[in-house]
């Protein structure tokens, strides 16, 4: 069984790689350093048949990829290792069970549905409350301002990715021997300092694991994303400073569902499947890395130390 | 008075009897009707005259996609589909079949106001299988479920999903045929078709004098597109330069075109969308829409962006179009069915199927299945695109 999944693994590499080739090639290292994904796309469309393959740039759409995922990352960290150490610590044995059990059916909600209540109730909020008609008159020759922006798909990466931080921590921190927590009241410390430097660092490998493994899902999500991002890869621009986040995106997850119309011209196709190429590749580090991290931290590892 | 009745019931009842069995022969409304394997009901039910069976002319002609017109002057009505021409006359025994006179065996005749035509010499004559049961007292017209051999079809992107879902409906009903769909756009379709590398070409565009010398075209639809923005805003008309300004981002506030200073929010379609790649071409002599527009990946999606933002500007297939949206005038000209038909909206057309020579066989009920009036309802504007007549 473990062998024919590896086989499997390896022969949807084989395969994405084998299709992105060409486009990887034409490109070169442009392909991850220059922009203006959106117009190649279009131009490659209309190709006459027969022409060479592009080179594609996809800087806007890896930006896209980094910023809203490392920033909901970000969010989605603060409130689920804060929500997990709550429901661990304060909420008792049976409401700690319930509020997990809650999480983990949050987890389970498919993704076009945190789309659709992004869409609906998201979208229209940042809109109201960050944006004016004379902004978007200002901003009108870069990109339009609208609600479908980078600040639309943080807030609802952030939902998506912070169940998967709440209930692998919270196994982490529900693990973490009582006789530690202990120690630490018998030395005289109060419930917040246990918390903070006897329950949190030895609970940090689950945490971590859980924050890389939300990262993970947050890199290769795409439906809810492609519904609120607005859909053009606007490269950010130091120049607009705050503004970039109210600023359309396109993650290379949600460019893959985005522009699978025009897949009908092979060199489109090669593009997208050279998105899928870096997806894989990201995908593939999140876990490892979460994997090497869990284990190397695990309870009878090395790294475990405490200081009280 | 009612033991009376009762005495009287058998011999009412033998008299009953008598007059179901002699039914069938006397009137023809028994006779039911079937085209394609399917039964149809007529408004005017067939008759039977001198022993024929006559069917209601419009009727049967919409069903095999033929175009029926009728000439009042001389009592005549003239039955075109893809591959023949049938001119019947009222009251007179002889008829043509693509010029070539013939004979009938009971005149045509007006009945409440509907021509109605022999049965078997009106369908023979446009080559579909006519049978009949007298077992149950039907006729039967097969004319789409009796082909086989293949069907090569290239050209026109625009076209290409009304005449793949009509390959669809027929290879179901057909076991032995194969019907090919390629694109490769109008120039393709038109090229191939005067080489002769495909049965027909698919055109969204009228052909040349040089081309239609060489190649006959048969209109199945129309396409239209429509600028469409939010209800409430002020703008209602725009003219086809102003529109096209802005679509390509020249022109980037409503108060410029006489609305409210406010942000024109450009929405678009992704690339590989025909309704866009429509628009570059008629609208904006093929130039790409200005690359800060919103781009959605279907129909419903831009009309839903459009109809929630008041300084959004989109544009959909005019048979897409609702009342959540308004549809702008171009150059004075409302956007509608009737006015692409008329030829008078700035952003419509018909599109073509091509034959090198006069359709026959596949070809030739390709056509026409394409122009039955089911197909036009269920394919044609089920798609978006606008029905012919």
């Amino acid at each position: 069984m473990a062998g024919a999944s590896i086989v499997v693994i390896a022969l949807i590499f084989v395969f994405v790689f084998y299709k992105a080739a060409p486009v990887i090639g034409a490109s070169g290292v442009g392909l991850a350093l220059s922009g203006g994904f959106d117009t190649q796309v279009s131009k490659a469309f209309y190709a006459p048949a027969g022409s060479p393959t592009p080179a594609f740039g996809m800087l806007g759409l890896i930006a896209g990829t980094a910023l809203s995922c490392g920033i909901s990352t970000l969010c989605a960290s603060v409130m689920g290792i804060g929500a997990a150490v709550t429901v661990c610590e304060f909420c008792g044995r049976r409401g700690a069970a319930f509020f997990i059990a809650v999480v983990r059916l949050l987890a389970a909600i498919p993704s076009v549905v945190f789309g659709l209540i992004g869409l609906i109730v998201v979208v229209p909020l940042v809109e109201r409350l960050f944006i004016t008609v004379d902004m978007q008159i200002e901003y009108l020759d870069y990109f339009q301002m609208t609600g479908r922006n980078l600040l639309s798909s943080v807030v609802v990466l952030s939902f998506m990715i912070a169940p998967t931080v709440v209930s692998l921590s919270a196994d982490a921190i529900a693990a973490v021997p009582d006789s530690l927590r202990e120690t630490g009241y018998a030395f005289g410390m109060g419930h917040f300092r246990v918390i903070w430097k006897i329950v949190l660092p030895s609970a940090r490998p689950g945490v971590i694991a859980g924050v890389l493994l939300g990262a993970g899902r947050g890199t290769g999500e795409a439906i809810a994303v492609s519904m609120v991002c607005g859909g053009i890869g606007v490269i950010p621009s130091a120049g607009f400073g705050l503004m970039n986040l109210l600023a359309p995106t396109l993650p290379l997850s949600a460019a893959i569902i985005n522009k699978s119309e025009a897949m009908g011209s092979g060199h489109v196709a090669g593009a997208l499947f050279s998105c899928a190429a870096l997806l894989l590749v990201l995908g593939a580090l999140f876990s490892l890395t979460a994997r090497v991290v869990s284990r190397g931290f695990g309870p009878g590892g090395s790294g475990g130390g405490i200081k009280a | 008075m009612k033991l009376r009745t009762l005495q009287k019931l058998p011999a009412l009842l033998a008299a009953a009897a008598l007059a179901l069995t002699a039914a069938p022969a006397a009137y023809a409304a028994d006779i039911s009707l079937k085209i394609d394997g399917a039964s149809v009901k007529p408004a005017i039910a067939p008759i039977i005259d001198n022993g024929t069976t006559l069917v209601p002319l419009r009727f049967i002609s919409e069903n095999l996609g033929a175009e029926v017109s009728w000439d009042q002057a001389s009592s005549k009505a003239t039955i075109k589909s893809a591959g023949y021409t049938v001119v019947f006359a009222i009251g007179s025994k002889s008829y043509t079949v693509n010029g070539q006179s013939k004979t009938l065996l009971a005149a045509p005749q007006n009945v409440g106001g509907s021509t109605m035509v022999p049965i078997r010499a009106f369908a023979e004559s446009i080559g579909a299988e006519v049978a009949y049961s007298s077992a149950t007292h039907t006729a039967s017209i097969d004319y789409f479920t009796t082909m086989d051999g293949t069907l090569k079809l290239t050209g026109s992107t625009t076209l290409q999903p009304i005449a793949q879902a009509a390959a669809d409906k027929l290879a179901a009903i057909n076991s032995g045929l194969s019907i090919s769909v390629a694109g490769g756009g109008s120039g393709t379709g038109i090229n191939d078709t005067i080489a002769g590398t495909n049965n027909l070409g698919m055109s969204s565009r009228e052909l040349t004098a040089e081309e239609s010398s060489q190649i006959s075209p048969f209109a199945v639809a129309s396409d239209g597109i429509a600028i469409i923005t939010h209800p409430s805003n002020s703008v209602k008309s725009l003219t086809k330069a102003q529109a096209a300004d802005i679509f390509l981002g020249k022109i980037k506030n409503w108060k410029d075109v006489g609305g409210a200073n406010a942000p024109i929010l450009v929405q678009t379609r992704e690339t590989g969308s025909g309704t866009r790649s429509t628009l570059e071409e008629m609208l904006l002599a093929k130039e790409s829409v200005v690359a800060t527009a919103t781009p959605h990946n279907s129909s419903q999606l831009i009309k839903q962006a459009v109809a929630k933002d008041v300084n959004a500007i989109g544009f959909d297939s005019i048979g897409f179009v609702d009342s959540s949206v308004s549809a702008v005038s171009l150059d004075g000209v409302a956007a509608s069915a009737a006015s692409v038909k008329s030829g008078s909206y700035a952003m419509g057309r018909s599109l073509f199927l091509l034959s090198k020579s006069a359709p026959t066989g596949n070809a030739a009920k390709f056509i026409d299945y394409l122009r039955t009036a089911g197909c036009q309802k269920d394919i044609v504007e089920k798609e978006g695109y606008i029905s012919i007549d």
